[in-house]
């Protein structure tokens, strides 16, 4: 043993140095880089774990939103669909009334446009008649200057008469 | 040279060149530490990435010996701490300061040389890991545990309560007792083998280097010097691992072992 001591100068001094040298290290490494990079390593560790986490509720969320979004889709479509139709109907329903009583408008304005024509007709030819029989009247008492005037127009009458 | 030159003295304490060599490895470490510290953010720059790296690898690695994460967290520090603390001193045997020096009694006496090339440092680091997995193994599973590990008294006292029922407990038990003693001489041994092998490999590197100078100065030795850094860093790592492999073995219960087996 103590040539071993002697050839390799072991010194319980040297030792109890290097202890101190190891005791430092140890200490920094741990206080000053080990631990506080453990601590980095693992929060981050949590952090992505949790993100991964997030990602995977979100992704759940994202299809339950989309199936819920397609069947709101599909329930908006049929009520669009069956709203569509409806306003058709209605539209129809109305287009046709519409039509029917404008026909029935269209049909009384010529009603009374032939009467009034009518009318005015009849009216015309009252007034052509007495036109005309002022006419022949005084064609007549042209013609026939030396009767008189009360004979002129009774013929005139019965004249007129006989013609219609 | 077998063992470390003294430089100079502080009031009669010897300061060698290996012992300046270790307080520059420490330094080293301590820088490094500071700078890891001070760059420290959660979007890693490229010297955290490194050392984000090598902790994640020595954690796998430590699992492998452990099995057991939370355990491998207690021990890792302590592994981690010597591997860094051999590869500094290792490493820094190879640099070049070795050239500075002065000549004391016709002889030249450099200024460094590697802390781990003086059987001081390594047993130092040897006693350090076999007191501290015992002291770990106290911490972890219980001083009575650590105790009949070494002195089984609790094989003892099996043997006084069963010899009536099972005579063979009286060879058994004898034996289980003197196996804890045994256990004693090889803790003293792990001592002689962890730091013989560290300093015999280090030392080694250095003769082989200096012998490799010696015979063609330039170009010749660098192969050997890549050779010694591979060395130096295989040899961090086996220290490390025995390290760990020690304090994982110290924080098992070992009579549990022994009471499974019997049942």
């Amino acid at each position: 043993m103590d040539a071993v001591v002697s050839t390799f100068h072991i010194e319980w001094k040297l030792i109890v140095v290097q202890l101190v040298n190891f005791a430092i290290v140890f200490f920094v490494l741990y206080r000053y880089a080990l631990k506080p990079l453990a601590q980095l390593m693992n929060d981050r560790k949590k952090t992505i774990s949790q993100g991964v986490e997030d990602a995977a509720t979100n992704a759940v969320l994202v299809a339950q939103t989309k199936a819920l979004f397609d069947e709101e889709k599909v329930k908006a479509q049929e009520q669009a669909r069956q709203l569509l139709n409806t306003m058709k109907k209605e539209i129809e329903e109305k287009r046709v009334a519409m039509l029917t009583e404008s026909h029935e408008h269209a049909a009384k304005i010529l009603a009374d446009t032939r009467t009034q024509l009518e009318q005015e007709k009849n009216m015309l030819i009252k007034e052509a008649h007495n036109a005309i029989a002022d006419l022949v009247v005084q064609s007549t008492q042209k013609v026939l200057e030396d009767l008189p005037p009360s004979i002129d127009e009774a013929l005139i009458h019965k004249a007129i008469k006989e013609l219609y | 040279m077998l063992f470390a030159e003294q430089i100079f003295s502080i009031f009669g304490f010897p300061i060698t060149n290996a012992m300046l060599s270790s307080w520059v490895a420490v330094l080293v470490i301590v820088v490094f530490a500071w700078i890891v510290r001070r760059k420290l953010a959660v979007v890693p720059t490229q010297i955290q990435q490194a050392f984000e790296l090598v902790l994640e690898g020595g954690l796998g690695l430590c699992d492998q010996v452990t099995g057991d994460r939370s355990l491998s967290e207690k021990i890792f520090p302590i592994s981690i701490s010597v591997f860094f603390f051999i590869l500094i001193n290792n490493w820094l045997g190879l640099l070049p300061f070795g050239a500075f020096g002065v000549i004391r009694e016709g002889a030249f006496v450099p200024f460094l040389r590697s802390g781990t090339a003086d059987l001081n440092t390594t047993l130092a680091l040897g006693i350090f890991t076999v007191i501290g997995a015992n002291i770990f193994g106290i911490v972890t599973i219980g001083a009575w545990k650590v105790f009949n590990k070494y002195f089984n008294v609790l094989a003892l006292r099996k043997m006084a309560k069963n010899a009536r029922h099972e005579p063979t407990e009286l060879i058994v038990q004898p034996i289980h007792f003197f196996v804890g003693i045994v256990e004693i001489v090889g803790e003293i041994a792990k001592i002689a083998s962890l730091s013989f092998r560290l300093f015999g490999n280090v030392f080694a590197g250095e003769v082989l280097l200096a012998a490799m100078t010696a015979l063609a100065a330039y170009i010749v030795p660098t192969p050997f010097m890549f050779l010694e850094i591979l060395v130096g860093l295989i040899q961090a790592v086996i220290f490390a691992m025995l390290v760990t492999v020690y304090f994982s073995i110290a924080a098992h219960d070992h009579s549990d072992d022994t009471a499974h087996e019997q049942h």
